[in-house]
């Protein structure tokens, strides 16, 4: 069954395909996104029922194997100390991030030239300043200007409050005369372009029930479809199709019954974050393209870079309000950011606070970390761990490591019959020796905020939300899968906009510097239509 | 189900104050049994309790005297190692969903929305010493 042809194809309508979708329909071009997965109902959201923290672990749980939606693919992240995180739906991972909200920064983009490691960015700070504030006020992004961390720029809505328990963990760093700042947030602080403002449930992790965090259902793609984008759920592209002439022809993909379609574009726009990019150029490999599309350079799906997050709790006598708030929206701390070579790593990490623990993930966590006992002693130990727990996670910078990389898993496949993406990845000797310098700097800070005792878990397991790398951008067709502005070196109308993109990961949450890039690229193809493909 | 509830009881017990009732005595039996996921293990556990308890000259674990259903369900751990762990993890996680456990302890007993939470505003005087720092990230 064929489709009617269409000017440009966008798969994926998460952070960076509602982004581009967004900004491509001032071109007034026949644009159709297809997404896996369906649009979300805010009203069903855990948030909304007594059994809000349970489903954090089922049908909202972070891995797509634990939450075993038809709508997700299955991942075999057997070989990796840290799981896939991420979520298919309008919207996609932004459903379930924390909107912590940071942008890169200018060293960043020179790693190599700076610190000798990693690879330079073939754009820098400047490049992407105008689409990092475009973002800002498209996702509704909250904040202080004046962060001595960062090169001057606005915020477009008042800070989160701290709550009590943020301005507890402040002090922690004045005391030590630390850096810290309220943080960028991807949340509503007061009405904003129609949304309601953020009411502190707490669990965004699992949606965002008022529609006050930013997540691209709510922002980007409103604006996107009144201008003409058309969006299609429940659709899952197999492969893509590839002419003698080196160009994409278009897609195969299957809807929610399982039946096969083709549709044929002219462009067409990879949106499926860090895995499901390389994963699709991967499964459309052909005569033309042997080892996957696009992949003359043998880079797709290496480089894989995460965060490795170090987590440290802090234990506090009095209650702390903990629930109260975005979870994961507060401080942030940029002091250990940038090399010092005295720290035994290159390059280094950011602390994002965090809070939340309900009474049940109070319980779950005091059995699973001998605090809580049974039998005699019990309520005791309760009472003591109940609302007293504060959190700083260590957001460490990953290099590029060819060995870590997404290939096809041989057996696992999704419900469709589509080859599964598989995760090699292990964490290197800098980023041990960071993750253990960013842990005890964080239980440093907590203590001196008041905890009496602290607790680490590095690297934290769950915590494969951040996916890039994969499909590096760079000048070089030998070091690079696409070039400086997002267009793949080998087929000249396919071009790619989200996190595969990132040569370097930096150390802070990629999302913001995501649907930057994904903006730029867009700017790019608008500017360039006349000659887009020479 | 007497034995399960007796086994809940041992782990989540009442609280010495009696404000807190034990997990059996919550009623937590009946909901734990419910789930078709738990019930293969639980048939099985609750058999070895009878079992042991059958070996120390009671009739089953309900049979005991008081002080021995605690070191009978800590002897379930050598035969079968995931039996305890995974009925203390359930039971925890239910035993925090009790409205009247949440009530007492003076923990939310709604979901969070449609309410929310009122937060003050924050006093950003507190940013005042970093504010006075220089920038110091790396410029190029």
């Amino acid at each position: 069954m064929a489709d009617e042809p269409v000017d440009v194809l966008i798969i994926g309508a998460g952070a960076s395909g509602a982004a581009v979708a967004w900004s491509l329909a001032d071109t007034r071009m026949d644009i159709l996104c297809l997404e896996q997965g369906d649009w979300m109902n805010p009203a069903e959201y855990p948030s909304t029922g007594d059994d809000w923290e349970l489903r954090s672990q089922t049908d909202f749980a972070l891995s797509p194997n634990a939450r075993g939606r038809v709508t997700d693919y299955p991942v075999n992240d057997t070989e990796s100390p840290i799981s896939i995180s991420n979520f298919n739906a309008v919207g996609g991972s932004t459903v379930l991030y924390a909107g912590h909200f940071p942008r890169l920064k200018p060293s960043d983009f020179r790693t190599r030239s700076l610190d000798g490691v990693g690879d330079d960015w073939p754009i820098d700070y400047a490049t992407l300043e105008p689409y990092w504030a475009e973002n800002d006020r498209m996702m509704g992004v909250a904040g202080l200007a004046g962060d001595p961390a960062y090169p001057p720029k606005e915020v477009p809505l008042p800070p989160v409050p701290l709550g009590k328990l943020g301005e507890t963990v402040a002090r922690g760093f004045n005391e030590l005369g630390w850096h810290w700042w309220p943080s960028d947030s991807a949340i509503a602080t007061r009405e904003y372009q129609g949304r309601a403002p953020c009411i502190n449930l707490g669990p965004c992790l699992t949606g965002c029930a008022q529609g006050a965090k930013g997540s691209t259902d709510v922002t980007y793609w409103p604006l996107a479809e009144r201008n003409g984008v058309r969006l299609a759920t429940r659709c899952r592209v197999r492969e893509i199709l590839v002419g003698d002439d080196d160009m994409a022809k278009g897609v195969i993909y299957h809807d929610a019954e399982g039946r096969e379609h083709r549709q044929l574009a002219e462009i067409v726009i990879l949106a499926c974050n860090g895995v499901g990019t390389p994963r699709l150029l991967l499964n459309s490999a052909s005569s033309r393209f042997p080892d996957g599309l696009a992949n003359r350079s043998g880079l797709v799906g290496k480089n894989l870079m995460f965060h490795p997050y170090g987590m440290v709790l802090g234990l506090f006598d009095e209650r702390l309000n903990g629930h109260q708030g975005p979870v994961g929206c507060g401080i942030w701390s940029h002091q250990f950011y940038e090399t010092d070579p005295g720290r035994g790593f290159v390059r280094g990490y950011s602390f994002e606070m965090t809070r939340g623990f309900g009474p049940v993930t109070t319980a779950l966590w005091g059995f699973l970390n001998g605090r809580l006992p049974r039998g005699a002693g019990h309520h005791e130990a309760y009472a003591a761990l109940s609302d007293r727990l504060a959190g700083l996670l260590a957001i460490c910078e990953d290099l590029p490591e060819p060995e870590n990389r997404v290939t096809l898993d041989p057996e696992l496949k999704d419900s469709d019959g589509i080859p599964a993406p598989r995760i090699r990845y292990r964490l290197s000797e800098n980023s041990q020796r960071m993750l253990e310098h960013g842990t005890a700097r964080a239980s440093e800070v907590l203590k001196a905020a008041g905890a009496r005792e602290t607790f680490v878990e590095a690297p934290l397991g769950m915590a494969g939300w951040h996916l890039m790398g994969t499909c590096r951008m760079g000048r070089d067709p030998e070091r690079s899968v696409v070039n400086e502005w997002g267009r793949s070196h080998d087929v000249k109308n396919l071009f790619i906009v989200d996190g595969s993109l990132f040569v370097t990961s930096g150390g802070v949450n990629p999302t913001s510097t995501i649907q930057a890039l994904a903006l730029y690229v867009a700017d790019r193809i608008k500017k360039n239509l006349g000659n887009l493909f020479d | 189900m007497r034995a399960l509830a007796c086994a809940l009881d041992e782990i989540v017990p009442p609280s010495s104050d009696g404000r807190l009732p034990g997990a059996g005595e919550a009623g937590l039996a009946e909901a734990l049994a419910a789930q078709p996921d738990l019930r293969p293990a639980l048939l099985e556990g609750l058999a070895l309790l009878d079992e042991l308890a059958r070996g120390r000259g009671a009739g089953g674990f309900v049979d005991l005297a008081p002080g021995d259903h605690r070191a009978v369900l800590e002897e379930t751990v050598e035969r079968a190692p995931g039996f305890l762990p995974g009925i203390t993890a359930q039971t925890f996680v239910a035993y925090y969903q009790v409205p009247r456990v949440r009530e007492t302890l003076d923990l939310q007993t709604r979901p969070p929305y449609p309410e929310g939470y009122a937060v003050e505003p924050t006093d950003f005087s507190i940013l005042d010493p970093v504010r006075a720092r220089e920038r110091f990230y790396r410029e190029r």
